[in-house]
């Protein structure tokens, strides 16, 4: 399966007349017709749509999720299969996308979500949606929706949008700065090559526990599936999408899925210093029972294919540890090693335990940084969003409002900041 | 204790009246947690992690527990060690949030949000009482 990104630089984004992506790199929208893709006036009271550009003193919150704006310009199916595009297969062909663009949908779905990003100051060191051109949709239910029902059309209406918005761009001429081809053969080919390399799949976690913390694979809820084997294209065209708004420091947004570090270095280095395999994908659901046969089935997987290694990343804390380590035990115990991608909740000095869980075999995990870890907000000139929400983590729920308006929170509070996925600016040096 | 082979155990006064078998705590998730560790220490089996839910336990003052009848005189292993790792985590907590300290509008989320992340599991294990039809008519009905 291949596939070649067209890559377009966005540098800057306004409000105009026709959405088009101009020659000096400046997004521009048309904010009614980006209003019409997304409107859903049956769960919608109010739908409105503001920009927020990297380095304005614009706080952001509650987000919801975060998209880039990708169409398929070459091939079966287009963007968001399964939710907004029909459920042909995705992953082959050409796709063009607003790099440096991203949509941010923000909605209350319950009072306590959290999901901040700071454009400038102190919290935009910790959120990658600080450096994107943002077209943000602020949403507010109509009276009596259901969560279910209002976190679908949230999520629903950031895919049109961010669709919209890349189609209408592309069909007006959108010069290709640079692409990319993202090209791994057929089983019967990979087995074959490069036989002196460590073949090396991928085991990608999904948030699965329910309400707030899904995942949808072509349409699918994840938590209903067996682990089952996906093309690392796929996830390019947006076949996996994120309804997860719980724990932003740490949950995968859909912009992340559609850009996964973790399947670009394992491309990277295919040829190189691994065989690249394939990617199995598989849950994190709360029933033990699910936990135990998931795990069985996606290390079984691993097996079938007869890979050396495989990395695990995370998506969440807590009960996803459980299946993190599972994962983990499991795999080493079929005798293909592991290295695990996590964050880690160690308290805010740091000092207590990493994980829920643990086994002597996780002797390679990767952290993407401590939720637990303070930072302080400073006031900001511009809310997109609900000043509410605001008031309600800086009001003693989970950090604390100073008298110049200052915020203290933990990282947990932030989209992006400990991203399991390794989308976010954090690392760490040795000396 | 009760007859029926399952038993949840909650501080979420939502689950009242819709479960089979329910035993209510008027505390916090912690109780919750140590009544669910004695449990297993009598034999009962974990059906769902103790963790569920990405909250921490500065954020989520509930907790609920669904377990089931083991065999007699024999401890769980797997059960055991997720509520010693539950309680490691409640019990590292700068802060454990209780039931009624927040907002009402937000404690009335974290209880509904409580029993959907369970919803799957009280189905799977057919514990819902018979006029339960369905968590979200519930707790919004």
């Amino acid at each position: 399966m291949k596939l070649e990104l067209q890559r377009s630089k966005v540098k800057n984004i306004a409000w105009g007349e026709k959405t088009a992506l101009l020659p000096d790199g400046t997004l521009e929208i048309n904010k009614e017709e980006l209003l019409a893709a997304a409107a859903d006036p049956e769960h919608f009271k109010t739908l409105s749509a503001d920009l927020a550009r990297p380095g304005e003193s614009v706080r952001i919150c509650p987000v919801k999720d975060a998209i880039q704006p990708r169409y398929k310009t070459e091939g079966a199916g287009q963007e968001f299969p399964g939710m907004v595009s029909g459920v042909d297969t995705v992953g082959s062909g050409k796709t063009f996308v607003l790099d440096g663009a991203a949509v941010i949908t923000c909605g209350r779905i319950v009072g306590f979500q959290e999901g901040i990003v700071d454009m400038s100051g102190e919290g935009a060191k910790y959120t990658p949606f600080s450096k994107t051109m943002n077209a943000v949709l602020v949403f507010e239910p109509a009276d009596g929706l259901e969560a279910h029902e209002y976190e679908k059309a949230c999520r629903l209406a950031g895919f049109r949008a961010a669709l919209y918005i890349a189609e209408a761009a592309w069909k007006a001429g959108a010069k290709v700065d640079e692409t990319e081809l993202y090209d791994l053969p057929p089983f019967s080919e990979s087995m074959k090559a490069f036989p002196e390399l460590p073949k090396v799949a991928y085991i990608y976690m999904l948030q699965t526990q329910g309400l707030l913390h899904d995942t949808y694979v072509y349409g699918v809820d994840a938590k209903k599936i067996l682990p089952t084997l996906i093309h690392p294209n796929e996830t390019m065209d947006g076949a996996i999408v994120s309804g997860n708004c719980v724990s932003a420091c740490d949950k995968n947004s859909t912009f992340v899925h559609q850009n996964n570090p973790v399947i670009r270095s394992l491309y990277e280095r295919h040829g190189k210093d691994i065989n690249f395999i394939g990617v199995i994908i598989t849950n994190e659901n709360v029933t033990l029972m699910d936990k135990q046969r998931s795990s069985s089935y996606a290390v079984k997987l691993a097996s079938m294919l007869g890979v050396d290694g495989v990395v695990i990343s995370e998506e969440g804390f807590g009960n996803p540890d459980a299946d993190l380590i599972m994962n983990c035990r499991k795999a080493e115990q079929a005798g293909i090693r592991t290295v695990l991608i996590t964050d880690e909740y160690a308290g805010r000095d740091g000092a207590s335990q990493s994980l829920a869980d643990a086994t002597k075999e996780a002797d390679a995990v990767v952290t993407a940084g401590n939720a637990n870890m303070i930072v302080v907000l400073p006031p900001m000139d511009k809310l997109i969003g609900f000043a509410d929400y605001t008031d309600v983590i800086a009001g003693g729920f989970d950090g604390s409002l100073r008298a110049d308006g200052s915020i203290e929170v933990e990282l947990q509070a932030i989209t992006g900041a400990t991203c399991e996925l390794g989308f976010n600016p954090l690392s760490a040096k040795t000396w | 204790m009760s007859s029926f082979s399952y038993l949840c155990i909650s501080n979420n006064p939502s689950l009242n009246g819709q479960l089979r078998s329910l035993e209510y705590l008027d505390g916090g998730a912690m109780d919750v947690l140590r009544a669910g560790r004695d449990l297993i220490h009598l034999g009962w089996e974990l059906l769902a992690d103790p963790l569920y839910g990405n909250f921490k336990p500065n954020q989520q003052p509930y907790r609920s527990l669904l377990l089931k009848k083991g065999r007699e005189g024999s401890v769980d292993m797997l059960s055991l060690d997720l509520i010693e790792s539950a309680i490691v985590v409640y019990s590292s907590s700068h802060r454990l949030m209780l039931p009624g300290e927040l907002p009402e509008s937000i404690d009335n989320d974290f209880r509904y949000l409580d029993f959907m992340l369970l919803e799957e599991t009280f189905h799977r294990y057919s514990v819902l009482a018979s006029s339960t039809e369905s968590c979200t008519e519930v707790v919004n009905g």
